[in-house]
């Protein structure tokens, strides 16, 4: 006779208890303080930085996966590199680096990536991956909210997407789309934001670009990493990641700063 | 009597390592003044957004507060549209000249902007910062930075100063554009290797600029 090693639990319990977590927490976060969309390596730090402040953050992902494209660096090499200052954010998330010249440090993707996950969900902030965002939400001139839906959605055929999206309300959104800036293109879409594109020429500093123009672009809109290019028309840039942090930690600052005004 | 005005942009003119080498240069006064740019929102205006579409667009607020606070790395801007609000507020009856930090570029006939060193009309405006970015580097410079590296970039700046500065004078004075010599002053330089050819001025542009500059400086100063 052997011994089982796992308890005895019935199919329906395991059923329930997916249901339960799940349909409990995207009750508690159809209003949240911020909805970051994107999991990327900004939309993740930023995530991180207003979940460590107490505030209620959801992260929406049209992936499976977290992470963007933070698990690799260039020529999909799973090395990633950060210039100075952003070391600090690597130390800080207990990523091993080495420095490679001064200024420019080295770490392993998939740890650094993790890592960024891992301090997001310590952190408080929930998620909703093969989640994608859909349109905004606007009430009184500014963004308060997303509509989403699930990402196969997109890929069914015509005849059979009938699935309406839902609607989630926050204070605060983050486009952390990318370059695709999704959640900006909807806005000019609507004729409430001109976007200018990207893909100006190549300059050294397009990191600090990104940084410094972090912010919002409309009420209740702050835009973070690449969406940031393409917002503003920026130089391109190349892989190395520790703009995209600083863009992000950058974001829930203001995003902070934003919350207090609305109090 | 000719003489030159050289406006160095600030914050740049508290670094600027180069005045005594310009006044030894010139055999003409050279007078040296801060420069302010009084309107952000122009400046936020006239960014390039796309490297093949002369478009300007209505700035974000955030964008002008980034002017105003100086936090404009990054940032490129077009040169012709600086130059011609440059030169409105200056006086242009003799050669005028801005320094800048700022990334210029201009739209070519080929539908693409392309990074400067240097923009000439009435007066000129030479960017510090295309002085390094602007030439063409070796393919190794390349290879290095698109894997994030900074590979240091070897340009003798000071050199570069000298003939940007004497390219605008010989325009302002005698019409003169560029010369085909590769190894004089006034030489179109599109490469770093360009640069290195020049040694001073041909012949022609020695008899047309011999009381203008003292060329000794330049070529006893080898690297
Ligand atoms: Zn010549």
């Amino acid at each position: 006779m052997s011994e089982k090693i796992l308890a005895k639990v019935g199919e329906k319990d395991v059923t329930s208890a997916i249901i339960d977590g799940f349909y409990g927490m995207l009750k508690e976060y159809t209003n949240s303080d911020v909805i970051i969309v994107g999991a990327g390596p900004s939309g993740l730090m930023a995530a991180r930085e207003l979940a460590k402040a107490e505030k209620k953050v959801l992260v929406i992902e049209r992936n499976n996966y977290l992470g963007g494209g933070f698990w690799i660096g260039g020529f999909l090499m799973n090395k990633v590199t950060v210039r100075a200052p952003a070391q600090q954010l690597l130390e800080e998330l207990g990523v091993p680096y080495e420095m490679y010249t001064e200024g420019l440090y080295v770490a392993d993707g998939p740890h650094a990536c993790s890592k960024l996950i891992s301090a997001v969900c310590d952190a408080g902030a929930k998620f909703l991956n093969m989640t994608s965002f859909d349109d905004v939400v606007i009430r009184d001139g500014r963004v308060a909210g997303i509509v989403v839906n699930w990402t196969p959605v997109q890929a069914l055929p015509r005849q059979i997407t009938c699935v309406d999206p839902i609607a989630l309300e926050s204070k605060l959104v983050i486009d952390a789309t990318g370059h695709d800036a999704f959640v900006a293109k909807k806005l000019e879409e609507r004729g409430l934001i001109k976007t200018r594109g990207h893909g100006s020429m190549w300059v050294e500093e397009s990191e600090d670009a990104v940084i410094n123009h972090t912010g919002e672009v409309y009420q209740g809109l702050i835009v973070t990493g690449m969406a940031v290019s393409t917002v503003f028309g920026l130089p391109r840039m190349g892989p190395t990641f520790g703009g995209m942090l600083l863009s992000g930690k950058k974001a829930a600052e203001i995003a902070l700063e934003k919350l207090k005004e609305l109090e | 009597m000719m003489h030159m005005k050289i406006y160095v942009e600030r914050p740049l003119w508290d670094s600027f390592q180069f005045f005594n080498t310009i006044r030894s240069f010139f055999k003409f006064d050279v007078e040296f003044e801060e420069y302010k740019f009084k309107d952000p929102h122009f400046l936020a205006y006239i960014r390039i957004r796309s490297p093949d579409k002369r478009e300007f667009y209505d700035p974000f607020p955030i964008e002008i507060e980034n002017e105003r606070r100086g936090l404009i790395k990054g940032v490129i801007y077009d040169g012709v549209e600086l130059l011609k609000h440059f030169c409105f507020n200056i006086d242009v009856s003799n050669p005028a000249v801005l320094i800048t930090e700022r990334l210029i570029a201009t739209f070519g006939e080929d539908g693409r902007y392309h990074l400067r060193m240097i923009v000439m009309g009435p007066a000129a405006i030479i960017s510090l910062k295309g002085v390094l970015y602007a030439p063409a580097k070796p393919l190794q410079y390349y290879l290095m930075h698109s894997f994030g590296f900074d590979d240091e970039i070897e340009v003798r700046v000071d050199k570069v100063l000298k003939m940007l500065l004497l390219q605008f004078y010989a325009y302002f004075k005698y019409n003169e554009i560029f010369c085909e010599k590769e190894e004089c002053m006034l030489h179109n330089c599109h490469t770093t290797e360009e640069i290195k050819k020049v040694t001073g001025l041909c012949e022609k542009h020695r008899k047309m600029l011999k009381n203008v500059v003292n060329l000794s400086p330049l070529s006893s100063k080898k690297k």
